[in-house]
């Protein structure tokens, strides 16, 4: 799959991809990545580089927190886990999102919603 | 500079250390998945994309970022600035000039006329002033006299409080006041105040008290209150001074306070105020005296003050001033305006002048400045281009230019400060003695905030200008272009843009200072009636105690002009009540007199015409080179056998007797009574100021019919050398006749000359300069942009060359594209110049501001140096070998 087949992320919807990923867990930010291409099956384009600065911003807003571990080959990497506060802002963006989603598809499909 | 590690959220090396792992582990996956080492590693690149960008991006969310970004920008801005010192210092220094020039200015403009006066509420505080015919005196206004004044302390409706003030001895009084008992005599400049006067001002002493409604009756005792730089100059501050005992004029005097540094009522240079001490009986309305100054009551403003101090003066005629006064004199109106405008006054129009040419000044600097930030910036394209390229932010890169102005803002303006700091004292010295609060001007903090709003603005300006290409869309034409970077037409425009707005701003200002040259040549070149060359003048007053009488005055008179013309060097010595050029009594044209002819009689109750009245002791014309036109001069005979002798000016004389002799003709001037005969005419003498008409004047010696005699005169003492040299063995020889006599305003009569003129030579010295450097940075300027065209260019005049054009075509294309720019501003700044001109026609003299020559002359000069910062390029440009410009990229 080429780059261009591939889907542009919104802006500002990767922090919820990534507080949904580590919902089941805490992972690195190598884990996070691959994570993240196998539920979207590799159609999400995402630079694993841009991961971290999204990382840092929600360590920075006590979404999730950080530590270093060692990963499973045995390896230093730094693990992050959502907090309680990163879980409420989940349910909260992921209402949000489906919301948004809705109302949208009711405009770009008039005919299925009557 | 790095921040300590335990400063950070987190460290740099640790999200190094995180992004490596990052990688390895995608390598091992993509190995796992059955790529080679080589693959996998690149496989893993690409996925994360670039790691710069990331740790970037990832460190702009650092709180500490932000300022250790700023840290490495002025870093990397010092060493490319200093990389380039050329730029770095042609930027610096012309800032520095505009910013410093500007600041001198504006500290002027902010002692003068922004800070407040130092009373509490000062906007409240008004002086009013009644308004006299024109023809009724020299100044169109006049104070109070008694009758008036308690007219409008009574019976007003708009003042909380009245009070009276005055001017009375040194400075411009009418007599010489002096502390004695002590070494030598010290002068003394003395202000009378009524008690209500130190209300309405409202400012304690800071010593002592002020003095009671009971002392200030007529009559009341000898008291007064001396300022602070009087009580720290001969008292040593001391605080035991109140209660003292001094000698004034050889008098015992109490001293009750000393008022605040910053009480300068209703002048800075006061050492004593004295209880003014009116009498509200008196009938006297001849010799108005009385300033009065309000404070105005709750709710009045300066508008209904006036309307109720003319409905005051409407009410003259009833409390008894005479029909003449209120018909022929006073008008009816009144002037009511704040105790700062009317100190202020006229020295606002030139300061306000002076400042708006700086900021042409300014102007001109900065764009010259910007202009080279837009070379360099394009000269760096390239640079910025690939920066941005290579990931690093659009908002870094316009940070990085942002730095850079702002630091030579910076070095400009505090460049420009210590100019100013080192002129503001040329300034002061520089600047007539008639603008007000003068000691008043200093690099505070107001000025310094100005001077950094300034140079912030101008720093922010020069890194907009270049920062706008920076725009996306344009790296890749920068990139493309290579080297030589974008020729685009659009940053052309802007810079000549800016050359032309040089020009047109620096012809103004050309404009502008050659009309007030051509003013000060004008008053230069005028006769004033007499001959200031080596003439020394000095003030005496013989005190009432030594010399009771009329008589004992004249014989002093006579044996101190005796003595002093017995000193070597000394020419010749005479006096005379008041010189040419150094004002009335303060304000009221007391000097002014009716005087009646004999063979011109009045029509029954009219008054009879001013003119200028003075007393002169022989010696007095010769000294001043004042020429006799016929009959002689006066002899000790004339005051003292009492002859009733006068003399009269040549315009007097012309009025009246324009055909026969005016010798032995009867005039009288009306306030001292009797007829005397002219016994000599003399030449016409500017009185008031060089620009001021011709005023006819009487001339009568200093003893009259009446045996009274004026007390204080200007001596004048004529040398055959410099005349400063003789005073020391004048003093001895006036301190052996009377050691408690003090001379006061000791000074040439080429000084006196020259401060009549200060206003116009201050303005024009300022605009003289302005101009210089205007001329000088837009010659600059256009300089700069052509030299930069030329190089853009080389291709295009090699390819021309090559294709066969000669020499003069291509000299003509360049000096035709610099002449454009230099003939646009021309236009331009002479459509601007007649609008300083209009600004600057109150002190123009000889000179209309819309002169054409002076245009002419302007718009030729622009030409030439047009020309001139044209040409070099040029000629550069028609030496350019076809093959080099060709083979250059």
């Amino acid at each position: 799959m080429t780059d261009r087949e591939r889907v542009q992320l919104l802006q500002g919807t990767l922090d919820l991809v990534v507080l949904q990923t580590l919902a089941l867990g805490s992972l690195h930010g190598h884990g996070i990545a691959t994570s993240i291409q196998r539920t979207t099956e590799d159609e999400l384009l995402v630079d694993h580089g841009s991961l971290y600065p999204a990382l840092q911003r929600l360590e920075r807003a006590r979404l999730i927190t950080s530590e270093w571990g060692i990963s499973e080959n045995n390896r230093r990497a730094r693990y992050y886990t959502l907090t309680r506060t990163g879980r409420k802002r989940l349910v909260a963006e992921t209402q949000r999102w489906e919301a948004t989603v809705r109302v949208i598809s009711r405009v770009l499909k008039p005919r299925s919603a009557t | 500079m790095n921040i300590p590690r335990w400063l950070r959220w987190r460290s740099h090396t640790e999200l190094d250390e995180e992004v490596a792992a990052h990688l390895e582990m995608e390598v091992q996956a993509q190995v796992d998945l059955g790529l080679t080492l080589d693959d996998a590693r690149r496989a893993a690149r690409r996925r994360f994309g670039n790691p710069a960008v990331v740790k970037q991006q990832a460190r702009e969310n650092d709180p500490l970022f932000a300022f250790e970004s700023l840290i490495m920008d002025v870093r990397h801005s010092v060493r490319s600035l200093r990389r380039s010192p050329g730029f770095t210092i042609a930027a610096v220094l012309t800032l520095a000039v505009s910013i410093g020039a500007t600041t001198a200015i504006f500290s002027v403009v902010d002692g003068v006329l922004l800070r407040p006066m130092p009373f509490p509420d000062p906007d409240r505080l008004v002086r009013v002033t009644l308004h006299t015919r024109p023809q009724a005196n020299a100044t169109v206004e006049m104070p109070f006299a008694e009758l008036g004044f308690f007219h409008f302390v009574a019976n007003n409706r708009t003042f909380a409080r009245v009070g009276g003030v005055s001017i009375f001895a040194g400075t411009n009084g009418n007599d010489e006041w002096a502390l004695t008992g002590s070494g030598a005599p010290y002068p003394l400049a003395v202000a009378r105040m009524t008690a209500g006067a130190f209300a309405v001002l409202g400012m304690a002493p800071q010593v002592g008290r002020f003095f009671t409604e009971a002392e200030d009756r007529p009559g009341g005792p000898p008291v007064f209150l001396m300022s602070d730089a009087l009580w720290r100059s001969m008292f040593n501050a001391s605080p035991s001074i109140v209660g003292r005992t001094v000698q004034v004029n050889g008098a015992p005097w109490e001293v009750i306070g000393v008022m605040p540094a910053s009480f300068k009522f209703p002048q800075a240079e006061v050492d004593v105020w004295i209880p003014f001490q009116l009498d509200p009986t008196s009938r006297n309305v001849n010799r108005p005296s009385i300033g009065l100054i309000a404070r105005l009551a709750p709710g009045a403003t300066v508008e209904s003050a006036t309307s109720d101090a003319e409905r005051l003066v409407a009410g003259f005629a009833a409390i008894g001033y005479p029909l003449n006064w209120t018909r022929d004199i006073i008008t009816g109106k009144a002037h009511v305006r704040t105790v700062k405008d009317d100190v202020v006054g006229r020295s606002r129009q030139p300061l306000l002048v002076l400042l708006g040419t700086m900021a042409f000044v300014l102007l001109i600097g900065c764009s010259n400045v910007a202009n080279l930030f837009q070379v360099r910036a394009e000269a760096r394209a390239v640079d910025a281009a690939v920066r941005v390229a290579l990931g690093s932010g659009r908002r870094r890169v316009v940070q990085l230019l942002l730095t850079e102005g702002l630091i030579v803002a910076l070095a400009g303006g505090v460049g420009g400060v210590a100019l100013a700091y080192g002129s503001l004292r040329g300034v002061i010295a520089l600047a007539p003695a008639s603008i007000p609060r003068l000691d008043e001007i200093g690099l505070n903090l107001t000025v310094l905030v100005f001077t950094a709003m300034i140079s912030l603005t101008a720093g922010v300006l020069f890194a907009v200008l270049p920062a706008l290409r920076t725009r996306t869309s344009r790296v890749l034409t920068s990139l493309r272009a290579g080297r030589s970077g974008s020729t685009g037409r659009e940053r052309q425009v802007v810079r000549r843009g800016l050359v032309v707005a040089q020009v047109a701003l620096a012809l103004a200002l050309f404009v502008g200072s050659t009309l007030m040259v051509r003013s000060f040549a004008a008053l230069s070149a005028i006769d004033p009636g007499f001959d200031p060359s080596r003439v020394l003048t000095f003030r005496v007053a013989p005190g009432a105690t030594r010399y009771p009488d009329g008589e004992d005055v004249a014989r002093f008179y006579d044996t101190l002009l005796e003595s002093v013309r017995a000193i070597p060097g000394v020419v010749t010595a005479g006096a005379a009540s008041f010189l040419p050029m150094t004002g009335g009594i303060g304000g009221l044209g007391g000097p002014f007199l009716g005087t009646e002819i004999e063979d011109a009689p009045l029509e029954p109750g009219a008054r009879a015409p001013n003119s200028v009245f003075r007393r002169a002791t022989p010696g007095y014309f010769e000294t001043m080179g004042i020429r006799l036109i016929e009959g002689r001069t006066f002899i000790n005979d004339d005051h003292q056998r009492r002859l009733g002798s006068a003399i009269i000016s040549q315009s007097l004389k012309n009025k009246y007797w324009p055909r026969s002799s005016a010798l032995g003709k009867k005039v009288t001037v009306v306030a001292t009574g009797a007829p005397a005969r002219v016994v000599g005419v003399v030449a016409d003498v500017h009185d008031t100021a060089p620009d001021a008409p011709v005023e006819p004047v009487v001339y009568k010696p200093m003893l009259d019919e009446r045996g009274g005699s004026i007390r204080a005169m200007a001596v004048t003492v004529r040398t055959d050398r410099d005349p400063l040299a003789v005073l020391p063995e004048i003093r001895r020889t006036i301190a052996a006749a009377d050691p408690n006599l003090p001379l006061s305003d000791i000074q040439t009569l080429q000084t006196v000359l020259g401060a009549s003129m200060s206003r116009t030579s201050f303005t024009m010295t300022v605009l003289v300069l302005a101009a210089g450097i205007a001329l000088f940075l837009g010659a600059v300027g256009i300089y700069g942009v052509m030299a930069y065209g030329v190089a853009q260019r080389t291709d295009e005049i090699g390819l021309r060359q090559a294709l066969g054009a000669d020499r003069a075509s291509v000299f003509r294309l360049i000096l035709v594209d610099g002449l454009r720019m230099d003939a646009l501003g021309i236009v331009a700044g002479i459509t601007a110049s007649l609008g300083l001109g209009q600004a600057l026609s109150s002190l123009l003299y000889g000179v209309s501001p819309y002169d054409g020559a002076t245009l002419a002359l302007a718009a030729i000069t622009f030409l030439a140096v047009g020309a001139l910062a044209s040409a070099l390029p040029v000629l550069r440009a028609v030496h350019i070998s076809p093959a080099v410009a060709l083979r250059r990229d």
